[in-house]
């Protein structure tokens, strides 16, 4: 368990949607300290838009109960307690005909107590796109102007769902360190993403959503050592992969070509025994779980 | 700095100067019934047979249509296609992340189309006022755009039941083909005793119809009919009520 010593910011008891027969988000509590960052992982339909709309009060919930700072969603979100950048489908999530100084400024406007626009430019990058046209503006600009927007109300707690999908690589990483620059001045994150990288790069802590649940809950180590095998892996030129199962601590087998990978519960008896059976093999190399061997692990169906 | 005022005047705000940078509804509500009026407002037939309009002159007559047109045009595009590409965009459900209210956002758009309506409808009497010296009395001048532009108000209504009824692909198609229609019927484009009796009897039923002849007793200087303000008044309900209850059908979370 999470100790609770610094003071929440975002406090989610039992949460609940149900869409027709299906329940998409099945009881998630979730607690966010205070300027903190915490990544949400799921495949696709684990419930993370769901969670999040509902977290904002977009979308009621069946059951459960989101607390920010003290308030009802639709409280936080009118006191400009929480900035959010959610997913636009198709769309870019911005009006057409205006400039990106005069609709920062607008929507700052809105709010009880906004960030100076200079600040909220300068935070976004966007100090030197003020006056330009927002039909005109790249894919990775547009998204810093709906950063520029989560971010003016001057929030203590900032949405983001999928931020980078349809992004470019280098589009990402500076969208991230913006992300990172904003957090570091004492404003809480939390993102949904499905990029196990941006994930561990960005977040300490890693809530894994699967099937509408919490799946783990942890730091990305903790989470990484949810799983505890590693990976055994060699080049062994025509060995039935089969024969290989029968070696202590082995539990799966995988082949990729001459390439072979034992996942171990026990590395070292492994070796000893592949060693003992006299299979020929070269390039070993053994190497521990990953963020995303974890994520696997965690959100598969079944292990086979 | 924080200034006070209410939200619906920082979105109309926004909205005006965004509405004014649009070239088609520009087009639409100011360019085509000035140039359609310069173009027909001295038609010699037209003018000859002085006593088939309403008891004014052909280019009185004409001036109030084109009034009426650019009213119409102004007030319904305020929604239409801007709303329901709004809506397409994600910027709507963005809004829903701001203090800003559902109902203040309806209201900024009906503001806009009605401030748009006014100034298309005073630069329109001002042109024709100078293209055809139509020689009326200040307080006929006043009641005719005043009628023109209050009596817009069912087709702010219509503005925002297409463009939350039709997706953003279709919605601007919708918007021009249903005012296009009503303008036509109502006898706005070509002049409705051109039209055979039972047309004109379905003509009578219609905003457009109404708004003209409300702008049109302004102008010959008659009392204004009650029956032209019930219909109107009758349109705006109706097509709100049809607005409200396609807010709620398409469930809360995908509109706004």
């Amino acid at each position: 368990m999470r100790p609770m010593s610094a003071s929440a910011i975002l406090e989610v008891q039992g949460l609940r949607r149900r869409f027709g027969s299906t329940e998409a988000v099945a009881g998630v509590d979730l607690r966010v300290a205070a300027g903190e960052t915490v990544a949400l992982l799921g495949p696709n339909g684990a419930g993370k838009s769901t969670t999040l709309a509902m977290i904002l009060g977009l979308l009621p919930a069946t059951d459960g109960q989101v607390t920010i700072d003290g308030r009802t969603p639709r409280q936080a979100v009118a006191g400009g307690r929480v900035g959010a950048l959610l997913q636009s489908g198709a769309g870019s999530g911005l009006p057409s005909g205006t400039r990106v100084g005069e609709l920062v400024g607008f929507v700052a406007s809105l709010y009880p107590a906004p960030l100076a626009l200079p600040a909220v430019l300068r935070h976004a990058g966007l100090t030197s796109l003020a006056g330009h046209r927002l039909d005109r503006l790249s894919g990775g600009e547009r998204q810093r102007v709906r950063f520029a927007l989560a971010i003016c109300a001057d929030p203590r707690l900032l949405i983001l769902d999928e931020p980078t999908v349809g992004l470019d690589v280098p589009s990402r990483r500076a969208f991230w360190e913006t992300v990172r620059a904003f957090a570091a001045e004492g404003c809480a994150v939390l993102f949904a993403t499905h990029y196990l990288a941006e994930a561990a790069e960005t977040a300490r802590r890693v809530v894994v959503l699967h099937k509408g649940r919490v799946a783990a809950d942890g730091t990305v180590e903790e989470i990484r050592r949810t799983v505890a095998t590693r990976t055994v892996r060699f080049r062994a030129p025509g060995t039935r992969p089969g024969a290989l199962r029968a070696l202590p601590a082995v539990e799966q087998v995988r082949q990729d070509g001459d390439v072979i990978s034992l996942d171990s519960a026990d590395a070292d008896a492994t070796v000893r025994g592949l060693v003992g059976s006299g299979t020929a093999f070269t390039d070993l190399e053994v190497t521990s779980a990953g963020l995303e061997d974890a994520f696997l692990a965690l959100t598969c169906e079944e292990r086979a | 700095m924080k200034t006070c005022r209410p939200l619906v005047v920082s979105f109309l705000a926004f909205e005006l100067r965004r509405v004014l940078r649009s070239p088609g509804v520009l087009v639409w509500t100011l360019a085509f019934p000035v140039v359609f009026y310069l173009v027909n407002f001295a038609n010699k037939t037209n003018n000859a047979s002085a006593e088939r309009w309403a008891g004014t002159s052909w280019a009185v007559y004409f001036m109030v249509s084109m009034c009426a047109w650019a009213a119409i045009a102004a007030a319904s595009n305020a929604g239409g296609a801007r709303l329901a590409a709004e809506r397409a965009s994600g910027w709507t459900r963005h809004l829903r992340l701001t203090p800003l209210p559902s109902w203040a956002y309806a209201a900024g758009k009906v503001l806009t189309g009605a401030v748009l309506a006014l100034i298309a409808v005073l630069a329109l009497s001002l042109i024709a006022g100078a293209a055809a010296h139509p020689h009326l009395t200040a307080s006929a001048w006043a009641t005719m755009i005043l009628a023109c532009w209050l009596g817009s108000l069912p087709f702010a209504a219509l503005g925002i039941l297409v463009g939350l009824a039709a997706g953003a692909s279709v919605a601007q198609a919708a918007m021009v083909a249903v005012t296009l229609v009503l303008d036509v019927l109502g006898g706005l484009l070509v002049p409705l005793p051109v039209f055979p009796n039972w047309l004109q009897d379905i003509a009578k039923v219609l905003p457009t119809y109404r708004l003209a002849d409300l702008g049109r007793a302004a102008v010959a200087r008659h009392a204004l009919n009650p029956a032209d303000m019930a219909f109107l008044v009758a349109w705006t309900l109706l097509f709100a009520a049809a607005a409200a209850w396609r807010y709620r059908a398409s469930g809360v979370e995908q509109v706004w």
